[in-house]
């Protein structure tokens, strides 16, 4: 298959193209498990192969993908008429920055290979966390695993041959119940990932997951008899599973460089910021650092290398406040630079990624990250305040199309008052505009309030893809932030 | 067909060989879109897939998997049929019914959207840049533009003959950016299940294009406003709200409905009625579900009264005891009845007399509060306020955060003519769904900020 492949990209490449590649699939495994109740819900699974390929000719792509391996030629050709096609509307040619040539392997360090092991195993293991979770006044309660296989073969025209081989493991725990304005109140848990650890259902048998459960049971029953949050404008803390997807929405969305350049913009959105904005931009307080990491060991947004080939990367965002660096490709950066006039961006970030075979790489997250700063542990932060909530756990999202403002609602919230911990209280929401927001960035938790938690359904692009990502952050503290309303 | 109908029967025979019942549904999609970016083409894409999915059952034990052709499916079965004696027992599994949807041909197939000439979806955005590009050379046109064909089938071991549908659809959206005007964005949609379906009028496009290069730009305080929605911004607040009227969001909790709010309770204003009317649709009518259940007219609410709970997924029926009653939500041929309203641009804005805030466009809408029916959102793509019969300013974006119980028992008026919206972004197992819903929707009082 791989010489088969290796001609087919020759063959594009005589045909005048000036660059093509080809990710194959060889591997494509799935398996889905679902316990609620303390009965099994769901048992799926799946086995795929598949290959897309992409055509670079006069500076325009064309893309084709099947499942049908003995379509390669078919969709080859497919792939060179669809640039063919879109070369007749192009103003600037598309160019790719230089990157790095490598024939190289990653493996996805684990230890226990979940498709190895006995179903019967993997069942019983989360029926035993599910009785756990149960209690007489629950509505449901559901704990859920997936388990993701690929062994992937990527070849380019510049001398690419890159194998990988990904595993990954989402782990998810949710329980629900009505409180006494009958209003169902719930709380999730999605397994985090230590980022010096290993992929692999030991991950699952981890007290991370597995010893959640006395925690996350404590917590909705104080929410069935909780207050309601009340709106008003205050300090906020954000524990990590929230500050995650703060962070994602809002620093991780707003720096995808496709987004800034406006090729989102009639889905996802655009972005508040521009292409002067780099190297002066306050974006956030001194406090705030964002990083790029893609060299985390343990996390789904760690490939080894991206889909344009080029080698993962440690890049930064955010340096004490002021916009450095954005989520790049190589078709990106180039373009930004030349749009500029100058070079803002030396190489591609290695952001470049496709959900899988059948989709074209885009620029996405890898793991956007915070850097824990020196205002202490998460008892010191709490002390700290005067007025204010301290707030965990989505509920649901609502962000601007450029990013620029937000609304979330979140599962559960104290009340801070004179640094003590108040009775946990239920339906906080919060809502800002994005750079006052971050402005009023005013305390960062050291390392013992980090956390890396993960995404697997991160939606973007046309056609939509669905990416997997995550996210290592501190707990953080923000000032005179709107609550309720 | 005659293949597909072939293959699940076989594979349906095997299931049957194993002592065992089960269901074996089979998806086949063609695919293709360009995407526009910068006012060039940013992606050229074509996909073809096909997928088997087989649940298998074994008194209360199940099991379900997935292939991609039908080889693989017919070992996938042996393998699970294998693997189900290990699975633990679902006490309240009950068994598979025969499916009842028709085999009725309703076939809306246009072979001309499954092999797309890309050229001629090339040529759409080049027909818009050119227009956008005269009026103002910093003009930028992005958008997407998808067509294709897919088909579906199903059988169980229970039904005799299989069930089978194919159709076409293209779906797409041109937006201007108007980059000398703080990068103000307009949109356009098309649907449609045919080429002839396609419309490439921008009248409209390019009167939301004078409203904002022509009025001054103002910032809208929050508070509360009447507000006019366009049939895009309606049609998406109702695939919203049928999402937490469905029985499945009520078992889990997912839904405003409870002991004091129920079937049959006049909930909302007497002027609002959706129904689901795969006979008179215009659009994507399917004789049956994916789930094998046939699809009939129906009112969901009518007259502000929510006339029934639908259930579509046999699991969660089971669990809860109920019994399945519908195809599922994104099947649906919806219908929001029209009212008595202006239904032209110009009509609908000299109506206004009072300020009112014209809303082209809802992004990215999400419940702060299920339970609640509360909703947050933001306008995009044109929002204008509306004064004395002319649009005076344009505004920034607006943040509309409300609930479904104030915002349907306000509404003032509905256009009286009904137009057809995509509430997909179809491409890849294409399920395209259009909604009617009138060209505009007058709702006073409204929370933005």
């Amino acid at each position: 298959m791989k010489n088969k492949a290796q001609q087919m990209i020759d063959r594009i490449m005589n045909s005048g193209a000036t660059y093509a590649d080809i990710r194959l699939h060889l591997v494509d495994q799935t398996e889905h498990i679902s316990i609620m109740k303390d009965t099994l819900d769901n048992y799926s699974c799946q086995n795929k192969v598949g290959f897309g390929i992409r055509v670079l000719y006069n500076g325009a792509w064309g893309f084709a993908s099947s499942e049908k391996l003995d379509l390669l030629d078919q969709m080859a050709n497919k792939a060179l008429s669809n640039a063919k096609a879109s070369s007749t509307f192009i103003k600037n040619k598309i160019t790719l920055a230089p990157k790095n040539i490598h024939k190289a392997t990653y493996i996805t360090p684990r230890k226990i290979n979940p498709f190895e092991i006995n179903l019967d195993e993997k069942i019983n293991e989360l029926v035993k966390i599910s009785k756990s979770l149960s209690h007489p006044s629950f509505e449901i309660w559901n704990v859920s695993s997936a388990f993701y296989n690929r062994k992937i073969l990527f070849l380019d025209s510049e001398g690419s041959e890159i194998e990988k081989n990904l595993l990954e493991v989402n782990g998810s725990l949710f329980l629900n119940a009505k409180d006494k304005d009958s209003q169902i109140q719930r709380r999730h848990y999605t397994l985090p990932h230590d980022p010096k650890g290993t992929t692999g259902f030991e991950s699952i048998l981890s007290n991370e997951f597995s010893g959640q459960a006395e925690t996350l049971k404590s917590q909705l029953l104080q929410l069935v008899v909780a207050d309601e949050a009340k709106a008003e404008v205050c300090d906020l803390l954000i524990l990590p599973e929230m500050m995650a997807l703060q962070t994602h929405e809002t620093i991780g969305h707003a720096l995808e460089l496709d987004r800034i350049l406006g090729y989102e913009l009639s889905y996802a959105g655009g972005s508040h910021v521009t292409l002067n904005d780099f190297g002066k931009k306050q974006f956030g307080s001194k406090k705030l650092t964002a990083r790029a990491d893609a060299t985390n060991a343990n996390s789904p947004g760690s490939t080894g290398f991206d889909d344009d080939g080029v080698e993962a990367q440690n890049t930064t965002l955010i340096d004490q406040g002021i916009l450095v660096g954005a989520i790049t490709s190589r078709q990106m950066v180039a373009e930004a630079n030349q749009l500029h006039g100058k070079e803002i961006f030396k190489k591609s970030g290695g952001c470049s990624r496709s959900e899988s075979y059948n989709r074209m790489p885009i620029d996405r997250m890898t793991n956007i990250n915070i850097d824990a700063g020196n205002d202490g542990n998460l008892e010191d932060l709490i002390s700290s305040i005067e007025d204010g909530i301290m707030v965990d756990s989505a509920k649901s999202w609502s962000i601007g199309s450029n990013r620029e403002n937000f609304h979330f609602a979140t599962e559960v919230a104290w009340k801070i008052k004179n640094g003590k911990k108040g009775p946990l209280l239920k339906n906080a929401t919060y809502r800002a505009d994005s750079m006052p927001f971050w402005n009023s960035l005013i305390k960062v938790g050291n390392a013992s309030t980090c956390k890396q938690h993960v995404f697997f359904t991160c939606g973007k692009g046309q056609p939509n893809q669905a990416m997997r990502l995550g996210h290592h952050v501190p707990v953080c503290v923000f000032n005179n932030v709107q609550i309720g309303k | 067909m005659e293949t597909i109908q072939k293959n699940l029967t076989e594979l349906s025979d095997q299931i049957k060989k194993h002592h065992l019942d089960g269901e074996v549904s089979y998806k086949s999609d063609h695919s293709n879109m360009i995407r526009a970016g910068r006012s060039q083409i940013s992606l050229n894409v074509t996909e073809t897939r096909e997928l088997y999915s087989i649940e298998l059952y074994k008194n209360k034990k199940m099991i379900t998997g997935s292939a991609i052709n039908k080889n693989e499916a017919s070992a996938m079965i042996d393998d699970l049929s294998k693997k189900i004696d290990h699975m633990p027992e679902i006490s309240f599994l009950t068994p598979i019914e025969p499916l009842n949807g028709t085999n009725k041909k309703n076939d809306h197939f246009d072979p001309s959207l499954e092999n797309i000439n890309s050229q001629i979806m090339v040529d759409i955005y080049k027909k818009a840049d050119e227009l956008f590009i005269k009026k103002d050379k910093h003009n930028h046109i992005s958008g997407s533009f998808s067509s294709g064909s897919y088909s579906y089938g199903i059988i169980n071991t229970k039904t005799k003959e299989p069930l089978y549908h194919k159709g076409s659809d293209f779906n797409g959206e041109i937006v201007v950016q108007i980059n000398s005007h703080d990068k103000k964005e307009i949109q356009k949609l098309m649907v449609g299940e045919t080429m002839n379906d396609l419309d490439l009028n921008f009248q409209e496009l390019e009167n939301l294009y004078e409203y904002t290069t022509t009025t001054p730009y103002k910032k809208l305080s929050e508070g509360k406003y009447d507000v006019i929605l366009s049939a895009e911004a309606m049609g998406e607040l109702c695939a919203y709200f049928l999402w937490i009227s469905s029985g499945e969001s009520k078992e889990y909790g997912q839904s405003y409905l409870n002991d004091q709010r129920k079937v049959g309770d006049q909930l909302f204003g007497k002027n609002f009625t959706i129904a689901d009317a795969p006979s008179t649709h215009p659009l994507f009518k399917r004789p049956f579900g994916q789930n094998g259940f046939r699809h009939t007219d129906r009112h969901l609410l009518k007259n502000g009264v929510l006339v029934d709970l639908t259930y579509a997924d046999k699991m969660t029926c089971d669990r809860f005891n109920k019994k399945m009653n519908s195809c599922s939500q994104g099947e649906y041929n919806l219908m929001v009845e029209g009212g008595t309203g202006p239904n032209d641009q110009s009509a609908m804005i000299k109506s206004c007399k009072t300020p009112t805030i014209f809303i082209n466009f809802l992004h990215y809408l999400n419940f702060t509060n299920t339970t609640k029916a509360e909703i947050t959102g933001t306008s995009r793509f044109g929002t204008f306020l509306i004064e004395n019969g002319k649009v005076t300013h344009n505004l920034e974006k607006v943040r509309l955060l409300d609930n479904f119980f104030n915002l349907f028992n306000n509404i003032e008026w509905l256009s009286s003519k009904v137009v057809n919206i995509s509430a997909t972004n179809s491409y890849g197992f294409r399920s395209p769904f259009g909604i009617s819903v009138p060209q505009y929707v007058k709702i006073n009082n409204v929370s933005l900020s």
